[in-house]
């Protein structure tokens, strides 16, 4: 197991000007509070990729350990990768993070959307129902 | 060190010169001194306390009941003529077989012209053994922190009657401050202080060279200031929950101990509604927890679903088509291709049709280097799809849960409503002014602890503020070169401060994670139902909890007798950690517990610190025949208080 862990970039790298964001939603965030850079990555990325908006970084920087992935995370970015370019994307694992990068990039700005919504109930609340309601149709 | 011997005069209660030989048999490590209420085993407590420390440390309500301001025995001042002087005294021996110290505290008093009893003299020394025999210790100071200091000496010598509380109320605080005092980190903490302050000087140094500089070293100024300010406040407001909560749990031991037995049944029920309360709010809290966990870790592949299917559809196919693994290993075609040499031994050169073929069966193959990857990734993300369904339908069993746990909540707080208004409306005078006030107490105590979360909130925000502020201003002062030299200066004050407050955070770590495992072992060896408990946990925020084996929390349901053992625990996890080896004396050990509680700590207590030198002050009803009988085998030296009521005097005697 975790052979494709193994293979990964020792880091995944984030929009500079979101580390600061990034540490807020870690200490302050209903939904984030005392989680890991990881998982903000993770929720950021799919959504990008739900969406199709790939933004390339133009200021990068490496808060991402591939250490705090699991099996299912790193295939989770595998996924998207392979979702974009096939298979064949698992021998190129710079693709891989350049994808995974874009879309956590793009996807980030969805996700604060989401987070600052003024729907009523509590996020947690929302985002349960969203899973919920998804999940169920899926 | 052991206390070899005791010598007190004329110390409160006891007239004259009295003896106490402790135990010094390392197998019968204890002393049982015995004494009804209010003959002075309080007081001979005091006494040590007195003559280690200059002071008694006796707890206000029972200094009331028992003590006069002096600590001369009241028969005596009785008896004094004007001019006439008196000492009190108390000596303490030490040592480990042989006397090795000599404590001697004594304060001289005079009667004055008016009357008055004062104090006329006082002295305090220590007399060490050394080759030459004993000698007066210049550093009194040193020796004592050397057997025990004053700090820690809460969890050596204690009351077990107040023990109970501890545990029942503000928890939290009690505990935090009991692993910071174990902890001996003062010393850190005061050049941490004193750190700051030396940077602060040396910002103030700075602020002439640039408006930039000054004007941050400003902001910063005020910051700190404001910090300073919330933190005297929150420190406010804990002393202000803790004495609350205090009154709280007086008022309820009033109202348990009740001689109307409607109003006793009425508290008890309400005990029993507060802790299933306490409960199943912390379930409720444990439910979100779990909800969060589950919702955040499939929130990410909900978005993917259609990626994730049609992945483990392209591995199925490859695997279908027996590609994985593939026939030949593609490794093995690059290497043909390479070296332009088939296997036959025919040669062929780079675009050759057998290279092209080759070429094309390599292409077909190329999935054979990452075939065992795609079958670990087809299995991960068939588990991704089965979890999420399983963890959707734990979600809304969760829900479920909640729910039910909401319902029942809403009864409880309406039948604690109905106790609220029936203890409020009774006949009694002083139970429904007591339950008034409980009610006064219970909101201000909410007000209190919501300022304090706030307060706890702005600081954090502070903190951060003021990190940021700092960074910001390391980067002008780098950027001035006037100040290169003090520059270096705040920057190292900076990193060593950063250092020793993370040093402090590791020890204080290391503390509570120790003292959560000694407390843990103590009292799986003292519980007589052990299999009913899993865990003891302090928190992160030096809450103590029970884990029973269903793995809730049962603190607050545990019996008197059990909490009182939790308690027990925990001061001996102390003392451990404390790191000294310093005798144990324990004032009324089985607190206010009666019946079977009662005998099967007795029973256990026996096995409470085996390697260290025990005094038990007991009551004449704590010390039964049935726990003497059990504690009889570890009992080395046992005294009687005999107290003469008369005369208000106290005399020591040799039991058994």
């Amino acid at each position: 197991m975790d052979k494709l862990k193994a293979k990964f970039p020792r880091n995944y790298n984030i929009e500079k000007k979101y580390q600061k964001e990034y540490n807020e939603l870690k200490s302050k965030n209903e939904l984030f509070k005392d989680k890991k850079n990881n998982d903000i990555f993770l929720v950021a990325m799919t959504l990008g990729f739900k969406h199709k908006t790939f933004k390339p970084l133009k200021d990068s920087y490496p808060i991402v350990n591939t250490e705090g992935f699991d099996n299912k995370g790193v295939w989770l970015i595998a996924t998207t990768a392979i979702g974009e370019k096939g298979l064949g994307v698992l021998n190129d694992m710079a693709e891989i993070r350049k994808i995974a990068e874009g879309y956590a990039n793009g996807g980030y700005e969805i996700l604060k959307k989401k987070l600052s919504s003024d729907k009523p109930g509590s996020l947690i609340k929302r985002f349960e129902e969203e899973l919920i309601e998804l999940s169920n149709g899926s | 060190m052991r206390f070899l011997s005791l010598e007190l005069e004329n110390f409160r209660q006891y007239e004259g010169k009295q003896t106490v030989d402790f135990s010094n048999d390392s197998k019968k490590n204890f002393t049982i001194i015995q004494g009804a209420n209010g003959c002075g085993k309080t007081n001979f407590m005091g006494a040590i306390q007195w003559c280690l420390y200059g002071e008694e440390q006796i707890e206000a309500s029972k200094y009331e009941k028992s003590m006069t301001l002096e600590m001369l025995n009241e028969s005596i001042i009785k008896s004094l003529k004007t001019g006439d002087k008196e000492t009190v005294r108390v000596k303490i021996i030490l040592g480990d077989d042989k006397p090795s110290l000599i404590i001697e505290r004594y304060r001289v008093y005079v009667k004055s012209k008016t009357g008055v009893v004062e104090i006329y003299d006082e002295s305090f020394k220590i007399l060490e053994h050394q080759s030459g025999g004993f000698k007066e210790v210049e550093n009194k100071e040193v020796t004592i922190k050397r057997i025990l200091p004053k700090e820690v000496k809460g969890f050596f010598f204690f009351d077990g009657e107040k023990l109970d509380s501890f545990f029942r109320v503000g928890s939290g605080s009690n505990i935090k401050k009991a692993i910071f005092d174990v902890s001996q980190i003062e010393l850190i903490e005061t050049t941490i202080d004193h750190m700051e302050k030396v940077e602060r000087d040396l910002e103030r140094k700075m602020e002439n060279v640039s408006p930039a500089i000054a004007d941050k070293s400003k902001d910063k100024q005020d910051m700190l200031t404001k910090k300073l300010k919330l933190e005297k406040e929150k420190e406010e407001l804990e002393r202000e929950i803790n004495k609350a909560n205090k009154d709280l749990n007086d008022i309820e031991d009033y109202l348990r101990k009740h001689h109307i037995s409607d109003v006793k049944q009425t508290q008890d029920d309400r005990d029993r509604l507060i802790s299933e309360k306490r409960g199943l709010d912390d379930r409720i809290v444990e439910i979100d927890l779990e909800i969060k966990d589950l919702v955040l870790k499939d929130y990410s592949s909900l978005h993917i679903t259609h990626e994730i299917k049609s992945t483990i559809g392209k591995i199925d196919d490859l695997d279908k088509k027996k590609k994985l693994p593939p026939d030949i290993d593609p490794f093995f075609l690059r290497e043909l291709c390479e070296s332009g040499k088939c296997i036959c031994g025919t040669e062929f050169s780079k675009n050759s049709k057998e290279h092209i073929k080759i070429e094309k069966m390599i292409e077909k193959n190329d999935y054979g280097e990452n075939a065992d990857l795609l079958l670990e990734g087809r299995s991960v993300l068939r588990d991704i799809l089965e979890e999420r369904k399983r963890e959707v339908k734990e979600i809304e069993k969760l829900n479920k849960e909640k729910k039910r746990g909401e319902d029942r909540l809403k009864i409880i707080r309406e039948r604690l409503d109905d106790i609220r208004i029936k203890m409020e409306g009774t006949d009694e005078e002083e139970v429904s002014r007591k339950e008034s006030e409980r009610s006064m107490i219970i909101n201000a105590l909410g007000k209190s602890q919501a300022n304090q979360s706030i307060c706890i909130s702005k600081i954090k925000d502070l903190e951060e503020t003021i990190t940021e502020h700092t960074k910001d201003l390391e980067n002008l002062l780098e950027k001035s070169q006037e100040n290169q030299e003090v520059t270096g200066q705040v920057k190292l004050l900076n990193d060593s401060i950063d250092t020793l407050k993370k040093i402090l955070f590791e020890i204080v770590e290391e503390v509570r994670n120790t003292i959560q495992t000694k407390t843990e072992e103590y009292f799986f060896s003292m519980i007589w139902n052990r299999e009913s408990f899993k865990q003891v946990r302090i928190d992160e925020e030096y809450n103590l909890s029970v884990i029973n084996n269903y793995g809730h929390e049962c603190l607050f349901s545990l019996s008197a007798g059990q909490r009182q053992v939790l308690a027990l625990s925990f001061m001996a996890a102390l003392k451990e950690v404390s790191g000294f080896n310093a005798p144990v004396i324990i004032d009324t050990p089985l607190g206010r517990i009666s019946g079977e509680p009662r005998d099967n700590i007795a029973k256990n207590l026996p096995d409470y610190l085996k390697n260290t030198q025990v005094t038990l002050l007991v009551t004449d009803t704590e010390y039964t025949p049935s726990f003497k009988d059990k504690i009889n085998k570890r009992t080395g030296a046992e005294y009687l208080i005999k107290f003469n009521k008369e005369k208000g005097v106290s005399k020591i005697l040799k039991n058994g």
